[in-house]
């Protein structure tokens, strides 16, 4: 029998928890594929900067230089917008819905319409559930404490604290610490307790901001190569299509998991206060959302179409939701 | 031995041969990765080369190379740096060293804004070096104690290294740059107390300015000279590190501060002409792309080097550990040591962690200590004969007389007083692990 | 051998100039990020676009720098072995490494790049950071540009020694600065 033998760049650190090592992680999916093929599909797993920086894996994996890589569709925005969509939308819906769609939707056959230009193959691999708004160094309380704070944070949510007046910040890993600890930036946004635990941003801040309106179900993605997915026999094909849809539901679960412990961690012992974003905050926020959105599907016809599908979704969605799933966790709970 | 193995080897020969020959290092290492890579891979491996070229051209940290060469070259064009040494050569009276002590302080000072190890190293050796040997210090002890002080950028935070590793064992960035402040501080005290030693024992080697010449300035002059000579560094110190502590600026927006800030002195200072404006744009531009061309050029090698299986070399090589948790810990500085011969600190990092990482994680090893061991171990492997990266940066920057047999020699001794404070830190954990406990950033 | 030292100095002329122009890139980072750092720490004001020209502009110093600095023969060398060869090997060593290790590279890593601008040109790259840079191939092309740059400094490079090696050794007033 035939054996193959993929290279997977990522756009993670080395190490990385979630990610890139353990539990839901790049390398968890490519020690599962392996495992099911009982060897016959091998996949070599490189970090973000071992064979090409971290941004450089999906052109790699487009043009076939490596077969596979593994990330979040909203870092190809800049290639093409209606990527941002399949990887998490602001104000969109959380895990349960966003995976709906997806699966059953038609979300996943939108994603490879989306990327059939760049000659790859798309799949969900895990989701981060939702993730928190961020680590402030003074407490906001209104919409005009946002006007002039200095923040880390980057891609679509950055244009909408933008409009509420909040000066943009990008900066790489390792300089949000220091940065944050000294008051070059008020705010910083991560991931959620367990990762941002991790960064050590509870040294650096105190104040933790709920919720993660801009990213409500991070998911993740891995894209294949098309030439290299078409040579995969049929059952190879959906052994890598079950291996990502389990280490998708592992990731997803485990985060949750580590998730709650590092929250009780920080509060208890790092001195950390939970705040829950102002109404009025919310509000501008939602509002420049929905026009940042539609403003990019009244430009792209693809877009346009992704947007439609998504939102006509989640309006069904929404209604089941709110007796179902809401309405337990406000009322029953 | 599998071919890819062999072709690894004598892709590492070739470089050496290539090097000895006297080719230009950043061209020997690039063209034995093609060709070694081309014979054992094929062409689809470089494909992924301009990638890599991009992710060095558009790296955000490595801006601290132009912007701090920048400042070193306005200092030394615009006479400040001179005069600043020269004063605190007056200052230390007979006591001889003292501007090697001086430099020691200012590469810590520089360390603490930017990892880059090329920047710190270079700027050190534009405003010191001429200085230095002007006044007759020793060539070996000169750039010794440049380049020795120039890696302390890369253990004293922010650290690249520190980042990486953060990352690969999971402890947080901000413990890591706690734990690594007093073992960079350890290693430059080190340098001081060795550099006033050797001064001590051999006058010709750092000597102190002529008596006669300190003569010449009284007490009230040199107060002045003081004030005039030493001011405006103390100025840009603030500038950087103040910037940082601050909060105004973030670690590689400090490096701007700096040049930003040399440029406003030397204006002040009514040294600030087209033409010293001119020459130190160019000057700056030839030492940035001298360091920046190493950096492109080892991404050929270290691709190759992926490519070839090289890390199975290297895993192959584990199987040698001798066992036992002290063995595997010297085994592994031993390893890095070697490899960083040759090989840059992050590919090393990205073979050897995850090899032996493990093993550390079941025994119960302290990984704020090894972050530290590990991170002291590849600073070393910056300074090693014949291919410490420090080395090459120097002999790039200094002025041409100063030949790279003399620098060669020269680092050894540091590299002797790294390895007294990689002893020290092995059998005192608590150098590293004291601070971050102290401040409650670790448990 | 005057028409290859005329050939080098036309290449180098060229050279000598887009070296110049690059060197005020330099003071406009400079003054790029100093200015950004003080707005935003007096005013709050910033913009995602000057951030990114930050590391575009690194770009272009660091690899049109390329071509400039080898003109200067400033590219390091350890020259423990090399100092004591004789002049005349020096010039073959440089001939020969010019000619079959140098301008190959150069050229070799410039084609390599072609592809990569060209995959950035037609998928109409842009920052995937709103309000940031459009046109990203442009950036990409100063790959290209500047190992081309650095290929043409080497061929005169080539020249100069060829045509040292063939007048016996002596060279012209025009010898590599
Ligand atoms: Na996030
Ligand atoms: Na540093």
């Amino acid at each position: 029998q035939q054996t193959f033998n993929f290279k997977m760049t990522t756009t993670w650190p080395a190490g990385t928890p979630y990610y890139q090592s353990g539990p839901g992680s790049a390398e968890a999916f490519a020690k599962r594929v392996e495992d099911m093929s009982n060897g016959r599909l091998k996949i070599k797993v490189y970090a973000a900067g071992e064979l090409v920086p971290a941004f450089e894996g999906f052109d790699a994996a487009s043009a076939g230089i490596v077969e596979m890589n593994h990330g979040v569709s909203y870092y190809w925005a800049g290639k093409t917008f209606a990527a941002q969509y399949f990887a998490t939308v602001p104000f969109g819906m959380s895990f349960m819905g966003h995976h709906a769609w997806l699966y059953h939707g038609g979300g996943i056959d939108l994603w490879n319409e989306v990327y059939k230009p760049f000659n790859v193959v798309a799949m969900p691999v895990g989701c981060s559930g939702v993730q928190m708004t961020g680590w402030f160094k003074k407490p906001v309380e209104s919409v005009s404490d946002f006007n002039g704070l200095k923040m880390r944070i980057p891609g679509l949510a950055g244009r909408m604290y933008a409009d509420l007046g909040v000066d943009v910040k990008l900066l790489p890993g390792g300089e949000i610490f220091p940065a944050l600890e000294r008051g070059v930036i008020d705010a910083a946004e991560w991931v959620g307790p367990y990762l941002d635990r991790r960064l050590g941003l509870q040294n650096a801040a105190k104040y933790y901001y709920t919720t993660g309106w801009h990213e409500p179900a991070t998911t993740s993605e891995i894209v294949i190569n098309q030439g290299a997915w078409d040579k995969l026999p049929k059952d190879l094909q959906a052994i890598v299509r079950a291996a990502a849809d389990a280490t998708n539901q592992e990731g997803l679960l485990w985060l949750d998991a580590k998730n709650g412990e590092a929250l009780s961690d920080m509060v208890d012992n790092f001195d950390v206060k939970i705040a829950r974003l102002p109404d009025d905050v919310i509000k501008a926020l939602r509002e420049s959302a929905r026009t940042t959105l539609e403003d990019a599907a009244a430009k792209d016809p693809m877009v346009k179409k992704v947007h439609e599908s998504f939102f006509n979704f989640k309006k069904n969605h929404d209604k089941w939701n709110q007796i179902s799933e809401t309405t337990f966790q406000t009322t029953v709970r | 031995m599998p071919m890819n193995e062999i072709l690894s080897i004598l892709m590492l020969v070739s470089f050496i041969v290539l090097l000895t020959l006297g080719v230009r290092v950043a061209y020997a290492i690039a063209i034995s990765g093609v060709v070694f890579g081309l014979i054992g891979f094929g062409p689809m491996l470089f494909n992924l080369l301009p990638s890599r070229l991009y992710g060095v051209a558009t790296n955000y940290t490595l801006l601290a190379v132009p912007l701090f060469v920048f400042m070193g070259v306005m200092l030394e064009k615009s006479r400040i740096a001179e005069d600043m040494l020269d004063v605190m050569g007056h200052v230390a009276g007979r006591l001889r060293g003292g501007m090697g002590v001086a430099i020691i302080f200012v590469g810590v000072l520089m360390g603490a804004a930017t990892g880059i190890v090329g920047a710190t190293i270079v700027t050190l050796s534009l405003i010191a070096l001429p200085t230095l040997l002007k006044r007759g210090y020793d060539h070996g002890l000169a750039t010794g104690a440049i380049c020795a002080s120039g890696t302390l950028g890369q253990i004293l935070p922010p650290s690249l290294i520190l980042i990486l590793l953060s990352d690969l064992m999971g402890e947080s960035v901000g413990t890591l740059f706690a734990a690594a402040i007093m073992p960079g501080l350890m290693l430059a005290a080190l340098y001081v107390i060795y550099i006033l030693v050797v001064a001590w024992i051999w006058p010709n080697v750092a000597p102190a300015i002529p008596a006669a010449e300190r003569a010449q300035v009284s007490g009230k002059q040199l107060i002045i000279d003081v004030i005039r000579g030493v001011l405006p560094p103390i100025l840009l110190v603030f500038a950087v590190l103040g910037s940082i502590i601050g909060g105004v600026a973030a670690p590689t927006e400090a490096a701007a501060m700096g040049a930003f800030g040399a440029l406003v002195i030397v204006a002040i200072s009514g040294k600030l002409s087209m033409s010293v404006l001119r020459q130190t744009l160019r000057s700056t531009l030839i030492t940035t792309s001298m360091i920046m061309f190493i950096i492109f050029a080892s991404q050929a090698f270290s691709l190759a080097f992926r490519g070839l299986g090289g890390e199975d070399l290297i895993g192959e090589f584990m199987e040698l550990v001798p066992g036992g948790l002290w063995g595997t810990i010297i085994f592994m500085m031993i390893l890095l040591f070697i490899l960083g011969f040759f090989l840059e600190w992050i590919e090393i990092s990205y073979i050897v962690l995850p090899l032996l990482l493990p093993f550390f994680v079941a025994a119960g090893v302290d990984m704020v200590w090894l972050a530290m061991l590990i991170c002291m171990n590849l600073q070393t492997s910056f300074l090693t004969p014949p291919f410490g990266w420090a080395l090459f940066f120097i002999k790039g920057a200094a002025p041409p007389e100063v030949q790279i047999g003399s620098i060669y020699k020269g680092v050894i001794p540091f590299i002797g007083l790294q390895v007294i404070g990689l002893a020290l830190l092995m059998m005192f954990p608590d150098i590293a692990t004291w601070l971050p406990k102290a401040i409650g950033w670790m448990k | 051998m005057k028409t290859l030292d005329k050939a080098a100095d036309a290449l180098e002329a060229f050279i000598e100039w887009t070296g110049r122009f690059t060197s005020w890139i330099i003071l406009a980072l400079v003054l790029l990020i100093a200015i950004q750092v003080l707005l935003r720490y007096t005013i709050s004001l910033g913009a995602v676009w000057a951030q990114e020209l930050e590391w575009h502009l690194l770009a272009v110093i660091s690899l049109w720098g390329l071509s400039y600095t080898q003109k200067a023969d400033a590219h390091v060398r350890v020259d423990i072995v090399y100092e004591k060869f004789s002049e005349r090997t020096r010039q073959w060593i440089e001939a020969f490494s010019a000619i079959f290790i140098m301008a190959p590279m150069c050229f070799y890593f410039a084609w390599l790049s072609v592809r990569f601008v060209v995959q950035a040109y037609t998928t109409g790259e842009i920052s995937p950071d709103p309000g940031g840079l459009t046109h990203r191939w442009i950036l990409k092309t100063f790959l290209i540009s500047g190992f081309a740059l650095l290929g043409i400094q080497c061929v005169a490079h080539a020249l100069r020694n060829i045509a040292l090696i063939l007048n016996g050794g002596k060279g012209d007033q025009h010898a590599d600065e």
